[in-house]
C-alpha cells in the first residue's frame, strides 16, 4: 500500500485538487527486458509482476483460448522447478501468486514478504528462461482439463455466462482477434498440441516481449543486480509485432436472442467505442458512470429507483488495445418485455447527446474516480500492475498523474459530444438473454 | 498479415532460443529467503464517548485516506427473530435510504460529491457500516455516516422498494447451482430451529416492513454495543471532537431487545447422508460437505487454521491438489471453518465436472478421512505454518484490511494484541495438535453431503459408490 506521494491542496473540493504519482525507476536489460522498481516501505511486503505482451488478441482462428491455456501451463514447473514446486516454494515463504489473461496481455504475479523477493524473481526467471525444458504432454492435458472446468464453472454454468462470448462474435468480424472469448472454445482447447505450446512460448515469452515490475519493500540498488543476475542470461527473442488492425465499425445494427436457464430477462446494448488511450476514453468512462453508477445515475434512477421496472443496470466503457465497446445492460424483472428496456437505454443516451449533463453530475463521477485511483493503489500488487499497464498501453509507467488529469479535464460538453459521436444513431448490437421458451420477451428491431 | 509475420518470427525464435553464453551462472536451486522483516501490528488508541461508544484509532499516514468501520454487536443475522430471517440484513441495507431529513438520493449525492464510499451489511454476529474517504473530506463524510447510523428515517417508499428488490433477487435464486447449494447446506446441517440453518424466504421477505425495521434498529443499534474503528491518515486528538460531534448524540431510542445470549447448541449429525438436488442440464455439480465446526473463541483456533490450510485452505492443499491438479475434475476445491459466536459450519467444497461427481465425492471423503488417520509430514506442516505466519503482513497492508481485522476481533471481544501474538501462536502448532483437532473437528462419518447437479447424470453413480445413503431433495425446499 501507499506512499503514493499525494500532494494535498487545502481547497474545498479536494478530490479534484490532488496530484498522484507512483515514484519508480526503470532500466532495461541488454536482452530487452524492461524493469520497473517502485519502493514502498510501509509494510514488509513486495509484489513481483510480469506482463507478457500477448493475449487472446494475438491468437489465430482454430487456436482460441490458447493464450489463457498457456498461462495455466506456466505454473506447472520449469527447468529447475519441479511440477508443484512453484506453489510449494511460494507458500512456504508466505507468498501468494496468480496470473490472468485478457485480449491484450498475460500477467503473472507473486505477493511475498519482502525477504522472499529473490525467490519470486528466481521463479519468474526460471520459467521465462526454461519453461520448455520441463514441459510435457501430461502437463498440457492436465491443465486443459482444468481450463475446461474453468469454462464450465465461470461461463457455461453461470446464468448469462455466455453473454461475453455472444457479444464478441457479434461485435467483430470473423477472424478479428476480438471476435472470440479469452477462455476459447472447447474444440480449440482439445486441439491444442505440445508443438503449439512450444511455438507460442518461443514467439511470445521472451524477455523483450515482457515487462517486470517490483513494487514494495525493496531496495532499488539491491534489486538491479539481482534482476541482472537472474534474467540477464535469458536470450532475447524475435521482435514481436503488436497486431495492427484498424478499429472495425459495426456493419449493421443486429438483434440477437439467447435462451438461457435464467429467471430474469436481460438486454445489453453495445456500441463501438474507442481503443485504450484514445482521447475520448475518459469522457466515455464518465458517460457510462453517469448512466448507471449511483442512485442518481440517469438510467438507474429511471428504471430501478423511480419506475422500479428493472432489477439492475450497469454500463461499462471497455477500451482495449485494438478496439473498444461501450456497454449498457439492463436486467428486468420476471416477464419484463426487453423492448421497453432497450427503448429506455436509447432515450437516456439520446438525452445526454441532446444536452450536456450538469457540472455537478460530472463532478460527482470524477470525485468517485479520484478516490478509486487512490484506493486501487493501496496495495503493492495494485501498484505493480498499474505500472505495467501504463508501460504497455501508454509507453510510460509514470502515466498515472496524466491519467488522472484526463478525467479531471472532462467537461459536460465532452460527455455530450462523445455520446453523440459514438452512441446515438450509431450501429449497435442488442443482445437479449431470455428464459428458455420465452423468446417473445426479447428486444426486437422496430424500425 | 499477422499470421504470415508470425510464422517468420517463429523461425527466428528457434535460433534465438539456443542457450546463450550467460555472464553469470543461473542458480539451479531456489534462493533461501533472508531474515524475516519485522512487521508492526496495528496497536489502536482507544477512546470512549459518554454514550458508551468505543472509538479506536490506528494512524497510518501512507495515503491521505481514512477507512472507518462501525461494528454494531447484537445486530447480526444471528439476532434475526425466528419468524423473520433477513431482518438484520434488511435493516442494514435500509440505513442509507434516508436519514436526518435527507432523502436516499440526497444522501447518495452528498457522499458521491465527497468522493466517499459507504456500505452497510450484516454479518452473523454484528452489523458493519463502512466508510472510505480521502482525508480532507473525511470529517464531512463521517457526519453523514453518523446520521445514517443514529438517525435513519426508513421511509415507507424505500422500504417497499428494497423489499421488492429482495423478492426479485429471490425469484432468481434457482438460476445458480452454487447459490442453491449455499442455501441447502446450512439448512441441512443446522435445521430450521437454529439461526444458522435459516434463510430468507419469499414468505418472510414479504413481511419485512417499516415497523419491524424500526424496532430492530431501535432495540439493537446501541452505542454501548458498538465500536467505531478509524484507520488511516487520522490524528486521534484532532479527530476526537469530530467523532464526538457526529456520534455523541446517538442514543438508542428503545430498551435493549437483546435477548440474553442463548447457548446455541449445534445439532449432532448421526450419520452421513448425500442430499441430491436436481439441476437439470448443469455442466458441473456443486458439492458441499461438512457439519457444525467450531466457535471463534475456541482455544484450538491456531491449530485449526493450520489444519484447514493443509486440507483445503491454500492452493497446494490436499483437496485442491487432488481434485484440480491431479484429477483435473475441477477449477478448484477448498475448505474452511466459519467461526462465529457459536460453532459455524466446516465446509469442504468444489464445482466438479458432471461426469466425475461420484468420484469427486469419494475423493473428498478420502481426504477428510486421511487427515484424521495419518500424521501430517513435517514438510507439509511447516509449509502450512509458514504460509499463514509469513503471509501475515499481507493481511494488514491496507487501511480497509486493518479495519476489517480489528472489526473481526471487536465482534468477538478479542483483544487487539491478538495481532501481535498471531505469528508465534501459529508457529507453535505441532503435528500432534493437527492430528488431535482433525479427529475432533473433521467428521466425514457425520457429515451433510450436498450435491446440486443434473440428477439424470449423477444419481446412479452416487448410489453406486455408496459413500452414504442418497436422498433426493427438491430445489423448492431451499429456494422458497
Amino acid at each position: 500500500m501507499k506512499r503514493l506521494a499525494l500532494l494535498m491542496s487545502l481547497a474545498a473540493a479536494p478530490a479534484m485538487a490532488q496530484e498522484v504519482s507512483i515514484p519508480h525507476t526503470t532500466f532495461t536489460l541488454p536482452n530487452g527486458l524492461r524493469v520497473i522498481v517502485a519502493e514502498d516501505h510501509s509494510t514488509p511486503v513486495a509484489a513481483v509482476n510480469v506482463w507478457y505482451h500477448v493475449g487472446s488478441g494475438y491468437e489465430k482462428p482454430g487456436r482460441t483460448g490458447f493464450a489463457h491455456l498457456f498461462e495455466h501451463v506456466m505454473f506447472e514447473g520449469s527447468r529447475n522447478v519441479k511440477e508443484g514446486d512453484f506453489d510449494n516454494l511460494l507458500e512456504a515463504a508466505g507468498g501468494q501468486n496468480n496470473g490472468s489473461t485478457n485480449t491484450d496481455r498475460t500477467n503473472y504475479y507473486e505477493i511475498v514478504p519482502s525477504n522472499a523477493v529473490e525467490l519470486a524473481l528466481w521463479l519468474e526467471a526460471d520459467r521465462m528462461g526454461g519453461l520448455l525444458d520441463a514441459f510435457n504432454t501430461q502437463k498440457l492435458t492436465g491443465q486443459r482439463d482444468v481450463v475446461k472446468n474453468e469454462r464450465r464453472q465461470s461461463y457455461e454454468n453461470q446464468p448469462y455466462g455466455l453473454l461475453w462470448e455472444t457479444a464478441a462474435a457479434a461485435l467483430y468480424p470473423a477472424g478479428h482477434p476480438y471476435s472470440w472469448s479469452t477462455i476459447g472454445s472447447m474444440a480449440d482447447l482439445d486441439s491444442a498440441s505440445v508443438e503449439d505450446v512450444s511455438e507460442f512460448f518461443r514467439m511470445y515469452y521472451a524477455p523483450n516481449n515482457a515487462t517486470l515490475t517490483i513494487a514494495g519493500d525493496v531496495n532499488t540498488a539491491q534489486i538491479r543486480p539481482m534482476v541482472e543476475r537472474l534474467f540477464g542470461g535469458i536470450p532475447r527473442g524475435p521482435a514481436v509485432e503488436r497486431p495492427r488492425i484498424p478499429v472495425p465499425q459495426i456493419a449493421a445494427t443486429r438483434y440477437i436472442t439467447r435462451e438461457d436457464r435464467v429467471t430474469l430477462p436481460q438486454v445489453s446494448v453495445i456500441w463501438r467505442g474507442v481503443p485504450r488511450g484514445h482521447a475520448d476514453e475518459a469522457a466515455l468512462d464518465v458517460a457510462a458512470a453517469l448512466l448507471t453508477d449511483g442512485k442518481s445515475a440517469r438510467l438507474y434512477k429511471r428504471l430501478v429507483y423511480d419506475q422500479q421496472v428493472a432489477s439492475q443496470t450497469s454500463s461499462f466503457n471497455n477500451a482495449n488495445l485494438l478496439s473498444g465497446d461501450f456497454w449498457v445492460t439492463v436486467r428486468g424483472k420476471q416477464g419484463t418485455q426487453l423492448d421497453s428496456m432497450e427503448a429506455a437505454v436509447t432515450e437516456e443516451v439520446g438525452r445526454l447527446a441532446q444536452a450536456p449533463p450538469s457540472a455537478d453530475e460530472v463532478q460527482r463521477v470524477v470525485n468517485q474516480i479520484v478516490t478509486g485511483f487512490v484506493s486501487s493503489l493501496e496495495t503493492v500488487a495494485g501498484k505493480a500492475d498499474q505500472l505495467n499497464s501504463y508501460q504497455y498501453y501508454f509507453g510510460d509507467p509514470g502515466y498515472v498523474g496524466r491519467d488522472l488529469a484526463r478525467y479531471r479535464a472532462v467537461t459536460p460538453a465532452d460527455v455530450q459530444r462523445v455520446t453523440r459521436q459514438y452512441l446515438t444513431g450509431k450501429n449497435r448490437v442488442v443482445i437479449s438473454f431470455v428464459p428458455t421458451g420465452k423468446t417473445e420477451l426479447a428486444a426486437k428491431e422496430t424500425d | 498479415m499477422r499470421r504470415t509475420a508470425a510464422l517468420v518470427v517463429a523461425g527466428a525464435a528457434l535460433v534465438a532460443a539456443l542457450p546463450a553464453a550467460a555472464q553469470t551462472p543461473f542458480p539451479t536451486t531456489p534462493p533461501r529467503p533472508g531474515p524475516v522483516a519485522p512487521v508492526t501490528p496495528p496497536s489502536p488508541v482507544v477512546r470512549k464517548l459518554a454514550n458508551g461508544l468505543t472509538v479506536m484509532y490506528v494512524r497510518r499516514t501512507e495515503v491521505p485516506a481514512v477507512n472507518a468501520t462501525l461494528v454494531v454487536r447484537g445486530a447480526g443475522n444471528t439476532d434475526d427473530p425466528a419468524d423473520l430471517p433477513g431482518l438484520a440484513s434488511f435493516t442494514a441495507s435500509m440505513l442509507d435510504e434516508g436519514a436526518a431529513g435527507r432523502s436516499a438520493l440526497q444522501l447518495a449525492d452528498a457522499l458521491e460529491t465527497l468522493g466517499a464510499r459507504l456500505s452497510a451489511s450484516s454479518a452473523w454476529d454484528a452489523t458493519q457500516v463502512n466508510l472510505y474517504a480521502l482525508r480532507n473530506n473525511f470529517p464531512q463524510a463521517l457526519r453523514l455516516m453518523a446520521d445514517i447510523v443514529a438517525g435513519p428515517d426508513f421511509p415507507e417508499r424505500e422500504v417497499g422498494r428494497l423489499r421488492e428488490e429482495r423478492l426479485v433477487a429471490l425469484s432468481r435464486s434457482r438460476d445458480e447451482a452454487g447459490a442453491i447449494a449455499n442455501n441447502a447446506f446450512p439448512a441441512l446441517v443446522y435445521g430450521p430451529q437454529h439461526p444458522y440453518g435459516r434463510f430468507a424466504t419469499t414468505e418472510a421477505t414479504r413481511r419485512l416492513d417499516r415497523a419491524r425495521v424500526q424496532g430492530f434498529h431501535g432495540g439493537r443499534y446501541r452505542p454501548e454495543n458498538s465500536t467505531l474503528i478509524l484507520v488511516g491518515d487520522v490524528d486521534p486528538t484532532a479527530m476526537q471532537p469530530v467523532v464526538q460531534s457526529a456520534f455523541g448524540g446517538w442514543r438508542a431510542p428503545g430498551p435493549t431487545s437483546r435477548a440474553p445470549a442463548a447457548a446455541l447448541a449445534a445439532p449432532t449429525i448421526a450419520r452421513s447422508v448425500v442430499y441430491l438436488v436436481d439441476k437439470p442440464g448443469a455442466a458441473q455439480s456443486e458439492i458441499r460437505i461438512g457439519h457444525p465446526g467450531v466457535a471463534r473463541n475456541s482455544p484450538d483456533y491456531y491449530a485449526l487454521q493450520v489444519l484447514n490450510t493443509i486440507v483445503g485452505g491454500s492452493f497446494t492443499s490436499r483437496l485442491n491438489t487432488n481434485l484440480r491438479e491431479v484429477k483435473g475434475w475441477s477449477y478448484g476445491a477448498r475448505s474452511g471453518y466459519q467461526m462465529r459466536q457459536a460453532a459455524g459450519p466446516f465446509t469442504a467444497q468444489a464445482a466438479v465436472v458432471t461426469a466425475k461427481t461420484d468420484s469427486a465425492v469419494v475423493e473428498f471423503m478420502r481426504e477428510l478421512g486421511r487427515i484424521r488417520a495419518e500424521a501430517v509430514s513435517a514438510e507439509e506442516l511447516d509449509k502450512a505454518k509458514r504460509y499463514l505466519a509469513l503471509g501475515f503482513p499481507q493481511t494488514v497492508e491496507t487501511n480497509p484490511q486493518v479495519s476489517g481485522q480489528l472489526a473481526g476481533l471487536v465482534t468477538y471481544g478479542i483483544e487487539p494484541s491478538f495481532l501481535s501474538t498471531y505469528v508465534q501462536r501459529i508457529m507453535a502448532v505441532t503435528a500432534d495438535d493437527v492430528r488431535r483437532v482433525a479427529n475432533q473437528y473433521v467428521r466425514p462419518g457425520n457429515a451433510v453431503i450436498v450435491v446440486v447437479g443434473d440428477r439424470s447424470q449423477v444419481e446412479a453413480g452416487l448410489r453406486a459408490v455408496n459413500v452414504a445413503p442418497v436422498e433426493i431433495r427438491d430445489v423448492t425446499e431451499f429456494t422458497k
